[in-house]
């Protein structure tokens, strides 16, 4: 409902007003994620909002803008450039065949896009009511990592100062450990949560609601599409994004290049990750010597295809003994909105 | 469930993650209570966090003092279950105020909450007091007081019962003591021998109201029920004179002041003395002294409270002790009515060992009516005498005819000295003799003065030679003599004549008559 009130907003010509007219009560998580923006405020549990975290720039002329205009799709312009931005920007892209710009990469704010911080605040915006100043919000960040720790920090406090001037409290919360918040409440908070988004994946091993381990790797959804694409040599991510979110099944044996090379790179994620994690856990001095098995739960959209779960946990068994035992493996009961989810539950523990 | 570790350390040797895990398996039972993942997470937070906050601040307390590494209070707080038990506290403290914080406020919804839960029965019901645990204060609290009020009454009660087992016990070992020294006769000395040279210090009367009279030494009398009678008159015999010389009458002087005191028991019905019988125990003292003051019976009366009452004049002679002898340095008296003041204490005899006892009070106000008495006539300790030691029966020419103060009497409480090793003058000079029964009365053996007098009668006897037999006939006549003698004085007085008669035989009021009187 409130996504179609922006996007009769955006109708007007100044389309570039699509910030929401009401105000917001209540605890917000938003999993601001490098391919999508997703918002959970509990006023629809299983139907979480999101936004796909990218724009496509055209430049700015009476015609495109009416074709946008008519088409009732959300713009923003400036002297030179009209940007289409949010799921809009999927539609947009394949029109013009071309790949949809990123104000995010791995995970974090994109320094190559000189509108990354306009456009996300835009997308934001389009997704949170402005709040009262005192309501609580829960935004996701990645885990550090390699190539991560030092944009990390700025990342997040921009991320909050927006959040803020948008009239939250806003907190951060590790992606991995929102996972957990949403997935393992009858295990006390308590397992490894792993979030594979598009830019990186995140994971948390929490005890008793408290992270002990997090940390990142920088493969993601996108690094899968971008090595895909190149060793297939194709002009853009389009039509592997289309495979992989469509019709590829981890399960199944690959017939065609496109699968093999999409389960060739799969693999070797899923193969950096659990490497990642036995070294972590090695290395753990933090970590108490729990004797109950704990579960895996995994999120995120790059988990989607049919077949990864299987795959994933046959890659952890085979890998020979765990640093500690696993119960389970199991997929979020929705793998999209898991981390907005748990960012919800967080901010709602806040609220008093 | 749990890490399973063959050596449980101390708390204050885990790390944060080790400590986390500690707590972790109480924290968990009650995180059963929230269906909520927010709650949950929210309860977690503020009681797991809180407490390893709490365990660092500890620890930086502990360790940021340098005196209490010094005095080795750090390593004895750590090495010992102080620090983890308070620690334990600390985290069931967080645990039960985010519950109470954070479980429905209805009391409906909770029970159902905690009902569906599956926390276990004993978080439950450790939750449950801790609802209540106001409750349970107050329960506690009224536990302490009635366990303290509990421990002082039995404190109070043991210490009774303890001293009057040493109170009889004592009485026991006095009463052997008392046989030994009578078997002994050998032990007992002369009188004069025996009498200290001691004079109470001057008494004088500090104020004088229209019911009491308040002396120098605290002593105070109470003159309700003064009464008066006939004026004192009495000749004092010489001793030794084994019946040769001649009787006093005219030859001799009349003499008008108290010469002494004899103390006597009231043998009345007492009451037990304790606080609830307040009201009683007065009453009974009351009827007690109306028949005194009517009867004429004793110059002064010490009830149980110790209040002195004087009931008949000093310069008057009371009905109190009719056929008694007694003797000092001067003389010997008889008829003690007149020469002597009468003191009875409100008490009477044990059923069993005819022991008289006192109260605490009357002990007090009997030593210093003595002193008032003593200081007034400038009476001698010789002459401060009971009643069962001067009380005769000249129709069988027996002693101890009343027994009142016949053994026991605290002289030494009185400040006199003991006038059981005295030898009495009934006794020596008149041949006044004892059964068997009068033994009895008085656990098996007469009093040590007895032997020494009985001695010197039997030596008296020889000197005038003549048998022991006729030298007490002939004394028993002189008695009489003298008796008649002393009411002869009285002549002006006929009824009182009368009176001291009939009370010749039975002068101070028994418990039997005085119990018909008061009924």
């Amino acid at each position: 409902m409130l996504e179609e009130k922006n996007q009769v907003m955006s109708n007007k010509p100044e389309g570039s007003k699509n910030e929401a007219s009401n105000v917001k009560t209540g605890a917000v998580g938003l999993d601001i994620g490098t391919s999508r923006i997703v918002m959970a405020d509990g006023s629809s549990q299983r139907d979480a909002r999101s936004q796909l975290n990218a724009f496509v720039a055209v430049p700015s002329s009476e015609m495109a803008e009416n074709v946008l205009k008519h088409k009732n799709m959300v713009y923003e312009r400036n002297c030179k450039n009209l940007y289409v931005y949010g799921n809009d920007s999927n539609f947009f892209a394949s029109f013009l065949n071309v790949d949809a710009r990123r104000p995010m990469r791995d995970g974090l704010l994109n320094a190559q896009e000189e509108m990354s911080n306009h456009i996300m605040q835009l997308i934001i915006q389009r997704l949170v009511p402005r709040g009262r100043g005192k309501e609580m919000l829960y935004f996701s960040v990645p885990g550090k990592g390699e190539g991560v720790n030092g944009k990390l920090v700025y990342h997040e406090a921009m991320l909050r100062n927006f959040l803020q001037t948008l009239g939250y409290n806003a907190r951060s919360i590790n992606e991995g450990q929102a996972v957990v918040f949403s997935e393992l409440q009858e295990e006390n908070f308590t397992g490894i949560g792993i979030s594979f988004g598009g830019g990186m994946c995140n994971v948390s091993v929490s005890f008793m609601s408290m992270p002990m381990i997090t940390f990142s790797i920088p493969k993601g959804g996108d690094y899968i599409d971008r090595n895909v694409t190149e060793v297939l040599g194709e002009a853009n991510t389009t039509k592997v994004r289309i495979e992989k979110e469509e019709s590829l099944d981890l399960s199944r044996q690959p017939k065609t290049d496109l699968e093999r090379a999409l389960h060739i790179y799969y693999e070797d994620m899923m193969q950096s990750l659990i490497e990642r994690l036995r070294a972590e856990f090695r290395a753990s001095s933090q970590l108490p010597k729990i004797d109950r098995p704990m579960p895996i739960v995994l999120a995120g959209g790059t988990a989607k295809p049919a077949g990864f779960l299987h795959k994933f946990e046959s890659m952890l068994r085979a890998g020979g003994e765990f640093p500690i035992e696993i119960s389970d493996v199991r997929m979020a009961k929705d793998p999209l909105t898991a981390t907005a989810h748990g960012c919800y539950i967080a901010a709602l523990s806040e609220t008093k | 469930m749990f890490a399973t570790k063959p050596h449980i350390p101390s708390l204050s040797q885990l790390t944060t993650a080790e400590a986390t895990l500690f707590y972790s398996k109480t924290v968990e039972r009650y995180a059963r209570f929230f269906d909520r993942p927010e709650q949950r997470l929210r309860f977690l937070n503020n009681t797991l966090a809180h407490q390893i906050a709490c365990k660092e601040k500890l620890d930086h307390a502990l360790e940021s003092h340098s005196f209490i590494k010094k005095l080795g209070l750090y390593d004895r707080i750590k090495s010992t279950g102080f620090y983890d038990r308070l620690l334990d506290l600390w985290l069931h403290r967080h645990i039960c105020r985010e519950l109470q914080n954070l479980l429905p406020s209805a009391s409906s919804e909770r029970r159902t909450l905690l009902q569906r839960s599956k926390a276990s029965f004993t978080t439950r019901l450790l939750f449950r007091c801790y609802e209540m645990r106001r409750l349970l204060y107050g329960a506690a609290v009224a536990t302490c007081i009635v366990a303290l009020l509990g421990f002082g009454y039995t404190a109070v009660w043991s210490a009774r019962r303890l001293n009057s087992y040493l109170a009889s016990r004592r009485q026991t070992e006095r009463r052997l003591t008392n046989s030994a020294s009578n078997q002994n006769a050998a032990v007992a000395e002369s009188s004069v021998k025996h009498l200290p040279d001691y004079h109470p210090e001057k008494v004088w009367l500090v104020e004088q109201q229209g019911n009491y009279e308040r002396y120098s030494n605290g002593a105070r009398i109470l003159t309700d029920y003064e009464t008066e009678n006939h004026t004192r008159g009495y000749y004092v015999l010489p001793r030794n004179q084994g019946g040769l010389v001649k009787t006093g009458g005219a030859a001799q002087d009349v003499r008008r002041e108290p010469v002494g005191i004899v103390y006597h028991t009231s043998e009345s019905d007492m009451l037990p003395f304790t606080s609830d019988n307040n009201a009683s125990i007065e009453g009974h003292t009351r009827g007690l002294l109306e028949y005194v003051r009517k009867n004429k019976s004793y110059n002064y009366l010490i009830d149980r409270f110790g209040q002195v009452y004087r009931v008949v004049r000093d310069t008057d002679a009371a009905h109190h002790a009719g056929n008694s002898v007694w003797s000092d340095a001067a003389g010997v008296y008889v008829g003690l009515n007149e020469s002597f003041l009468g003191v009875c204490f409100e008490t009477n005899s044990n059923s069993d060992s005819l022991d008289e006892q006192l109260t605490e009070a009357q002990l007090v106000a009997g030593r210093l009516l003595t002193q008032v008495l003593r200081s007034r006539y400038q009476i001698s300790d010789a002459d401060c005498v009971t009643h069962g030691l001067v009380s005769v029966n000249p129709s069988n020419m027996l002693i101890c005819y009343h027994h009142d103060w016949a053994r026991n009497f605290p002289f030494e409480a009185f400040g006199l000295s003991d006038k059981y090793k005295v030898a009495p003058a009934s006794v020596s000079e008149f041949g006044f003799t004892y059964d068997e029964e009068i033994m009895e009365k008085l656990g098996g053996d007469v009093w040590a003065g007895v032997k020494l007098a009985e001695e010197e009668f039997r030596r008296r006897a020889e000197e005038s030679k003549v048998t022991p037999e006729e030298m007490r006939r002939r004394m028993r006549e002189r008695y009489q003599e003298e008796m008649n003698l002393t009411l002869r004085l009285r002549t002006s007085h006929p009824a009182e004549v009368e009176t001291s008669r009939q009370t010749n035989d039975s002068n101070a009021p028994t418990a039997s008559r005085l119990n018909a009187r008061q009924t």
